[in-house]
């Protein structure tokens, strides 16, 4: 098994590689018949993109055949796998032996290369209708990519025989939740995907073919992985809400963080090449910005995989963390070094009007690329401080709120006015006119929000976000104005602005945590809740304590809630399980901490969390504005005009 | 004359917004010490875990440090000076908002060089007519982020003395269990509680009524039973309460507690059965606190029963 399993990583290996150099010829065959005719260029070029795709496909199979491998063993409990001994163990049911694969570092490893072979494989399929030289950068670029996670997959490979050395196990967390299953394949589907615009983006740079269809091509892939991408991290956050008991959901770990910096970028992606959107020198901030998201997803693979930072999301410190520095730094550099080289071809000295979407599609990108590196600096400078001088700083979420709030508020603000704004040129007094209706919306609900609660930004927020709801109705209700781009794209703002009506409202819940005996009351605020009895029982991969506890609100009794306290014994671990009842407007939030047998205490945590599940719905809203508006018009509707190069950046028809 | 109505409604719409903000601006409130000593919690960082602030760890550490943060704010000291006591004793890794001073300082500037260099980008790229253009709309930015900058709320002025709410008092949850009952009639944990609440309260006859009903629901668990006829016999149902505990004995005869107060209510009636009963209590339960009374009260006689031991 273990010689099967190292041949297939090796044939992952030797295909990516082959691929990498036959598509590169490939490309260049093209590039020779470009530059003289010659009709055999163009036979040979077809040829090698044949060899090309057999070979990312012959990658992929062998990807595949891997995974089989190792989930075979997982699913029987075949411990001559080292790999297989230490994160499964024969009282797991079967779902949880599957997820088994990525709760460790080889197994994620693996299936990361997995998700990158069928990501290759999808990509050079859906550039068939490109130039055969764009594609053979594209496919050259992505099989490379594949070549470098084989080699790492190969240094930490799950397929080393049992040596009784049986490491530490993975945390039971990861074995306890039915969204282990779902969260990291969505997430490594969303950051792989982000390789394609990457690797289109260097295509466009190279081949200096940065047409319409090249945007669309740019802005499909982005748009699936940033759908992939906020699934992900917002399920990552509502696992972490409802499984970890501390009450929050996001914690502005060093990893969490991670995931947000290709988000942010691959969000400025999305309003760089949208079809309305592409003004100014679009091209270099579109082939930047892909990039740069997938030079950041690496970046990610990096700080999670190296012990580099402090998480407790990190894999346990590995060897692998050069070899993953490399990978980043040689990503890196082609991408910058061709758009620095390309930045004077695709610079835009042309000044836009003040009142245009120009402008605000400018600002839009300057403050997501501003929001980002501030991300990136407090994810990183203070490893970076502690490896150079020795100086050990925190940086949590006070730093985080301090120095992104006002950006953070200007973003929200660009995000309402911007689609109000005429493409090209306006004053300020059409403008006006023209959202007049939103505008008054917004500046009522602020005054509520205001006089009612009291908290200047939930109020900013909450009319930030009627804005959005009105000008969404007008949008969709006027049948002139009534297109997939103009609704897609207020209800994915719309769900932004939810958001942060959500994150700002859920500072004022209130938190206690105290002992008490049976019989005793927990309050917080007008909430009680009021320990009725204990219960323990065996569940064989661990024992479970559980509180009966009575939830009431004011003087009314509202339910019988039980929060449990579960001992792993295998892995000498307590995790907590929560109760979570969620209401409209608040989650009433209950975590047993602790049962004290001697003193016959219970130790209870009640956190009163308002608008919880304003949350998790905003993030469907935002995915379903992003499907809207992505989603592909029928062929036969618009047949693909691919433009020529001096084309001016397309219009919107509303002007 | 529409149009004028129209502006009407916009301006008083106006209006109604810039008086919102504004009372929620000044409406500082009273500042619970609860709030402060929170905030101040989240604000450190502890230092037995990855990553997550006192508030909301539940390690041992943290929840001492919880109570240091509480003290000191009971004390009138600021957010600033609880921060640097932190501080001086864990080192500047304790504080999650790093300091300002030293290294700390690099992290606080360099959010602001980001943006500076931003501005300079914008407004050096496109010549002369390009920066009129940026100026005025870098100046409303510039204003909202200094506004923003200042207004987002800091953890830093003392609670003044006075000032600070005390936690509510003990809460009534007689209602909330009497419901919770209602509820789920079948649960015998919750008739428990709701019966403790109720002695609790003084309400002998209803405790009674729900030790009753926690014992038909678990007639075989003789500590139920027990309770049960403890409350009997402060409600003055001495009989009653025999009855439920040779009830219990029939079912488990070691159970110690009701030994102990079925030999007590028998005493008067049937000192040889209680001397047995109270025997056996004293075998099985050495060390209960009562069990020293009890062999001195066996031993000298059969006197006069010592009035510890009965309830």
């Amino acid at each position: 098994m273990t010689v099967l399993g190292t041949v297939l990583l090796i044939l992952v290996l030797a295909a990516s590689l082959t691929g990498a150099i036959v598509w590169a010829a490939a490309a260049r065959a093209e590039a020779v018949r470009v530059a003289g005719p010659s009709t055999t260029g163009a036979g040979r070029g077809r040829q090698l993109a044949k060899v090309g795709q057999w070979m990312t496909g012959l990658a992929l199979a062998a990807a595949v055949a891997a995974v089989a491998l190792v989930e075979v063993a997982l699913v029987s409990h075949d411990t001559r796998l080292n790999f297989v001994a230490m994160v499964s163990g024969p009282e797991l049911p079967v779902y949880y032996r599957i997820t088994a694969l990525w709760s460790a570092l080889e197994g994620s490893l693996l299936l990361w290369l997995l998700v990158l072979a069928v990501v290759s494989a999808l990509a050079v399929r859906d550039a068939a209708d490109t130039s055969q030289r764009s594609r053979g950068v594209v496919g050259s670029v992505l099989s490379l990519t594949t070549v470098a996670f084989a080699i790492v997959a190969l240094m930490a490979s799950p397929f080393t025989v049992d040596d009784g050395a049986v490491s530490a196990r993975p945390s039971p967390l990861l074995q306890d939740h039915v969204a282990m299953g779902v969260h990291p394949p969505l997430l490594y589907a969303g950051f792989l995907g982000l390789a394609v615009p990457y690797a289109v983006a260097l295509g466009g740079l190279v081949t200096r073919q940065m047409d319409a269809a090249w945007a669309a091509r740019l802005r499909r892939w982005t748009l699936v992985s940033w759908i992939l991408l906020t699934a992900g991290i917002v399920l990552g956050a509502w696992w972490s809400y409802a499984v970890l008991g501390w009450g929050g959901y996001w914690a502005w770990d060093p990893v969490e963080n991670a995931s947000l910096l290709p988000w942010l970028t691959a969000t400025a992606v999305l309003h760089t090449v949208a079809p309305r959107a592409r003004v100014g020198a679009w091209r270099l901030w579109a082939a930047g910005l892909a990039g740069a998201s997938f030079v950041l997803v690496l970046l990610a693979t990096f700080l999670t995989r190296s012990g580099f930072v402090e998480s407790i999301h990190a894999f346990t410190t590995s060897p692998l963390g050069p070899a993953l520095l490399v990978i980043v730094v040689a990503a890196l550099v082609p991408w910058a070094v061709l758009v620095h080289r390309r930045r004077r071809e695709l610079g835009d000295t042309s000044t836009p009007s003040l009142v245009s979407r120009s402008t605000a599609l400018r600002v839009n990108r300057t403050l997501l690329v501003l929001v980002t590196l501030v991300v990136l600096v407090g994810t990183t400078l203070p490893s970076i401080l502690l490896a150079t001088t020795g100086e050990r700083l925190s940086v949590g979420p006070p730093w985080y709120h301090r120095t992104l709030a006002p950006l953070a508020l200007l973003l929200l603000v660009m995000m309402v006015l911007g689609p109000w704004l005429p493409v090209r040129t306006g004053t300020w007094r059409s403008t006006a006119r023209r959202m007049r209706l939103p505008a008054l919306a917004g500046l009522t609900c602020l005054g509520a929000v205001a006089l009612i609660f009291s908290e200047v930004w939930l109020a900013v927020s909450a009319g930030l976000a009627a804005f959005a709801v009105a000008s969404l109705a007008m949008v969709a209700s006027d049948r002139r104005r009534r297109d997939r781009l103009a609704v897609g794209a207020w209800v994915a703002h719309t769900g932004i602005a939810v958001a942060a009506v959500a994150v700002l409202g859920g500072g004022l819940g209130t938190v206690t945590q105290e002992s008490v005996p049976v019989g005793g009351t927990v309050t917080a605020g007008e909430t009680t809740v009021t320990v009725i009895g204990l219960d323990g029982r065996d569940e064989g991969r661990r024992s479970v304590a559980a509180a009966q506890v009575a939830l009431g609100q004011g003087q009314e009794f509202v339910t019988v809630v039980e929060p449990e306290l579960r001992w792993y014994e295998t892995e000498r671990t307590m995790l907590a399980g929560p109760q979570i009842r969620s209401e409209l407007l608040r989650d009433v939030y209950v975590t047993l901490l602790d049962v004290d047998e001697e003193s016959g205490l219970v130790t209870l945590r009640l956190a009163v969390n308002p608008l919880v599940s304003w949350l998790w719905t905003s993030a469907g809203i935002m995915i379903l504005g992003a499907a809207i508006a992505g989603w592909p018009r029928s062929r036969r509707a618009a047949p693909a005009r691919p433009s020529p190069r001096s084309d001016p950046a397309p219009v919107g028809q509303r002007a | 004359m529409r149009r004028v109505l129209a502006w009407s409604v916009a301006v008083a719409i106006g209006i109604f917004a810039i008086l919102g903000l504004w009372s929620a601006a000044t409406d500082s409130g009273p500042v619970s010490a609860e709030d402060t000593a929170r905030e101040v919690s989240q604000s450190l960082r502890c230092p037995t875990c990855a990553g997550e602030s006192i508030a909301d760890s539940s390690a041992l550490l943290s929840d001492a440090m919880r109570r240091t943060v509480e003290q000191q704010v009971r004390q009138g000291r600021s957010a600033h000076e609880i921060q640097a006591w932190f501080a001086e004793r864990y080192g500047d890794e304790v504080l999650l908002a790093p300091p300002h001073t030293g290294y700390g300082w690099l992290l606080w500037a360099a959010p602001v060089a980001l943006v500076g260099a931003a501005v300079v980008v914008l407004l050096v790229r496109g010549g002369p007519a390009n920066r009129r253009r940026w100026t005025g709309l870098l100046a409303l930015a510039a204003t909202t982020l200094v506004g923003v900058w200042l207004l987002v709320p800091r953890a830093g002025a003392p609670v003044p003395q006075g000032m600070q709410q005390e936690g509510a008092g003990p809460v009534d949850t007689l209602p909330i269990l009497r419901d919770a009952v209602d509820h789920a009639p079948g649960n015998a944990g919750l008739r428990l509680a709701f019966a403790g609440a109720l002695e609790e309260a003084g309400k002998d006859a209803e405790a009674v009524k729900a030790y009753a009903a926690a014992t038909r629901l678990r007639p075989l668990d003789p500590d139920t039973r027990y309770r049960h006829a403890f409350a009997l016999v402060r409600s003055g149902e001495p009989r009653a309460a025999r009855e439920v505990l040779e009830e219990s004995l029939r079912v488990r005869q070691d159970h110690a507690p009701s030994l102990l107060l079925l030999g007590a209510l028998v005493h008067g009636e049937d000192p040889d059965r209680a001397s047995a009963l109270l025997q056996q209590f004293v075998q099985l339960a050495p060390e209960h606190p009562a069990a020293d009374q009890v062999t001195a009260f066996l031993e000298g006689g059969l006197g006069q029963m010592p009035a510890e031991v009965l309830p």
